[in-house]
């Protein structure tokens, strides 16, 4: 099997070969076509910055818990996908040269999508970023990765400054609305407390979970009764732990002798009089009383606490929905001073982080600034001119297949007794002697002979 | 007293009978310069073929197996040089004699090589009836080998050939030798129409083929019209000879002389 496909391909290589001269033409021709655009490319030059984003800086770590934000703020992963559209590559082809820089917006489109295809932006987990632009003016190169590095740290920190504004204008909206909030809710207390003036002589006020106290108190002290008077019978007999010392003294005759031995024997019959004494004595002793119950005496204790507690903060001749709304309006009044103190806290953490992602040196360290490039970068001439050559021969050996194919040829006896099922009865080498030209030298091999014709018919 | 020896082609001029001692120069075709030639094997092998086919004796057409037409699909394919080559090879079967015709009137190379481009020939001979055989039938440097070139061009060479005269010609030549052999080297089956005709006289047709020369398209178009034109055409009487191939894709070995 092997055998015949390598016979099939030596055919069709063969075939190949009888067309090599237009294998060879075809192939120079592109070579040459090929070789011809290659040095007529251009010199690219590269020019190339660098700059550390640090995920933390010294002013971010001394400020963490009073800043508003936190060590992922800052990333530069939305300006990596932002710095490289149509907008952003405008406004840098504007400014390379606004005079050149075209106003139609297709070629702008165009222009802007060779821009793009032109810069390379690496963004390494390490912090490091690298912005690589190619062109073929060494000068031009290097201004286009200038003002990509400015305009990716321009573009940082107007956008870090944008968030936080945009939070700085919520807290303050939120801090006035709780400011208003707290003036109704003072004016009400003042209120009240003038209707009953007792209200004012209370210095401590009444705690709001007093009432909720007292009460869960209560319940469970109730649980706590209902639970130990369902039950009827003693916890313990005084023969409980004789009981116990026989069992274990029991058990361990057992794991040497049977049950016939004298020991045994001796041990089960005083166990069986402990089991029926204690039995005898569970039965005439009298029930406890719930009051004796450890969890109901908790309870008990419990609820009398929080009566005493009750009682400590009612106020004299007050009515108790009077003292209930006192309560409650305490209550409110805490709750929203305590919620604008938390708002006044993010506000100073909003102008902390202003102040560290608002500035561009605080977080980005150009690490590298761009150079005019002396050297072309590309392009690779001689890998270009290989590839050329394979591509050439690929093409050359292609036209010459597909002559031969066209043309059908033959180049084995084999596929002409296939093809036309007659039989190829020899083969005759290509003998140069057939077609030498005639020399003096083969001239001498012609004999002179005197051979007599035919006889008349 | 014979002649002297004269250079080809020369001294024999037309139509007439000639002296028995008149000698016929046939320039010998160039023979490579080893001993041992691997293309007189591979003729060899191609003869003994053509031998065996002789001794199965004429088909269910009546066509005389010694009579071989050897032919190509398209011009450039070697036709003369195997008609040549067969011609030495049978050289060597004894009492055999062949008679190598020129029928390819478009390009008569076998009468160049010969010499005898001028001489009369086979069109001569079917135009004018008052001549005879031995006139156009000449010997050559090889024993046993005959000639019979081409003769001068004619229009109507092709109704020539179709003519009555050319069968007995044929039968003429084997009726005065039963083991003579006829090979008759004619044009391409595309390019020339007599090729047709001498197919119908020939019981055994050698086509010949070139290595990435002939074309498949070529080919299948001459069998067809051989086979239409010509009487059946299978495996009893056409062959095919594959044409310049390379040495080392003859099947042929031979090993160093020491």
């Amino acid at each position: 099997m092997v055998g015949l496909l390598f016979s099939l391909l030596f055919e069709e290589v063969r075939k190949i070969w009888c067309y090599r001269w237009m294998l060879a033409a075809t192939s120079a021709a592109v070579f040459a076509a090929g070789a011809a655009y290659i040095v007529s490319l251009p010199d690219t030059y590269e020019s190339w910055a660098q700059m550390f984003v640090p995920e933390r800086t010294p002013l971010s770590e001394a400020t963490e818990d009073v800043s508003l934000v936190n060590k992922d703020f800052g990333n530069p992963y939305v300006i990596q996908r932002t710095l490289l559209n149509d907008a952003s590559l405008a406004k840098i082809i504007t400014e390379l040269s606004p005079e050149t820089a075209p106003k139609d917006p297709r070629k702008m489109e165009s222009a802007t999508g060779a821009l793009r295809s032109r810069i390379d932006l690496d963004f390494g987990e390490d912090g490091f970023v690298e912005f690589r632009v190619r062109d073929t003016d060494p000068v031009r190169a290097q201004k286009t990765t200038q003002l990509l590095l400015d305009r990716f740290i321009a573009e940082s920190v107007e956008r870090n400054v944008r968030d936080l504004a945009v939070a700085s204008s919520f807290l303050d909206e939120k801090i006035a609305e709780y400011e208003k909030l707290l003036l109704d809710s003072q004016g009400r207390i003042t209120a009240l407390q003038n209707r009953y003036p007792q209200l004012a002589m209370v210095a401590v006020a009444p705690s709001p979970d007093t009432a909720g106290e007292l009460a869960s108190a209560r319940a469970a002290y109730a649980a706590a009764r209902s639970a130990a008077s369902g039950t009827q019978r003693p916890v313990s007999a005084p023969q409980d732990q004789a009981i116990a010392d026989l069992q274990n003294r029991l058990a361990s005759l057992l794991t040497q002798y049977t049950e016939q031995y004298p020991d045994v024997v001796a041990a089960r019959r005083q166990l069986a009089v402990l089991q029926a004494q204690r039995a005898q004595y569970l039965a005439t002793a009298p029930a406890p009383t719930p009051a004796a119950d450890p969890a109901v005496a908790a309870a008990s204790g419990r609820l009398a606490a929080a009566q005493a507690r009750a009682r400590s903060t009612a106020v004299r001749g007050v009515p108790a929905e009077i003292s209930a709304q006192w309560a409650e309006l305490q209550r409110n009044h805490e709750l929203l001073s305590s919620t604008h103190k938390e708002l006044i806290g993010e506000r100073e953490g909003a102008k902390i982080a202003e102040a560290i992602y608002g500035s561009p040196t605080a977080k980005y360290q150009v690490t590298r600034a761009p150079t005019t490039p002396v050297a072309p970068s590309g392009p690779n001439r001689s890998l270009l001119l290989a590839l050329a050559a394979v591509a050439a021969l690929v093409v050359g050996v292609g036209v010459a297949y597909a002559r031969a194919a066209v043309t059908g040829i033959f180049v084995s006896p084999r596929s002409l007794e296939e093809t036309f099922q007659l039989p190829v009865i020899g083969t005759v080498s290509w003998e140069p002697a057939w077609h030498i030209k005639r020399t003096k030298h083969t001239r001498k091999a012609v004999g002179y002979t005197k051979t007599p014709a035919l006889p008349a018919s | 007293m014979p002649a002297a020896a004269t250079r080809p082609g020369e001294g024999v001029t037309a139509l007439r009978p000639r002296p028995s001692d008149v000698v016929k120069r046939v320039g010998s075709v160039a023979t490579p310069h080893f001993d041992e030639s691997r293309t007189r094997e591979e003729f060899r092998a191609v003869k003994r073929h053509m031998l065996t086919r002789m001794q199965a004796g004429p088909n269910e057409a009546g066509l005389d197996p010694k009579t071989i037409l050897i032919t190509s699909a398209s011009p450039g394919e070697g036709k003369t040089t195997v008609t040549l080559g067969l011609a030495m090879s049978f050289m060597f079967e004894r009492g055999c004699s062949v008679v190598l015709i020129d029928a390819d009137m478009r390009s008569p190379e076998l009468s160049r090589r010969m010499g005898l481009s001028d001489e009369a020939g086979l069109l001569d001979y079917l135009e004018d009836d008052s001549l005879e055989i031995a006139d156009i039938v000449y010997p050559t440097s090889v024993p046993g080998v005959f000639a019979v070139p081409s003769g001068h061009p004619r229009i109507i060479a092709p109704e020539l050939i179709a003519s009555e005269r050319m069968r007995e010609f044929l039968n003429t030549l084997h009726a005065q030798d039963p083991d003579r052999i006829v090979i008759m080297d004619s044009g391409s089956v595309l390019a020339s129409s007599e090729t047709i005709s001498l197919a119908g006289h020939a019981g055994q047709i050698l086509l010949v083929t070139a290595k990435g020369q002939s074309r498949r398209a070529d080919i299948d178009d001459s069998l067809g019209i051989l086979h239409r034109q010509a009487g059946p055409i299978d495996e009893s009487r056409v062959a095919i000879i594959f044409n310049k191939t390379d040495r080392s894709e003859s099947p042929v070995r031979y090993s160093q002389r020491q």
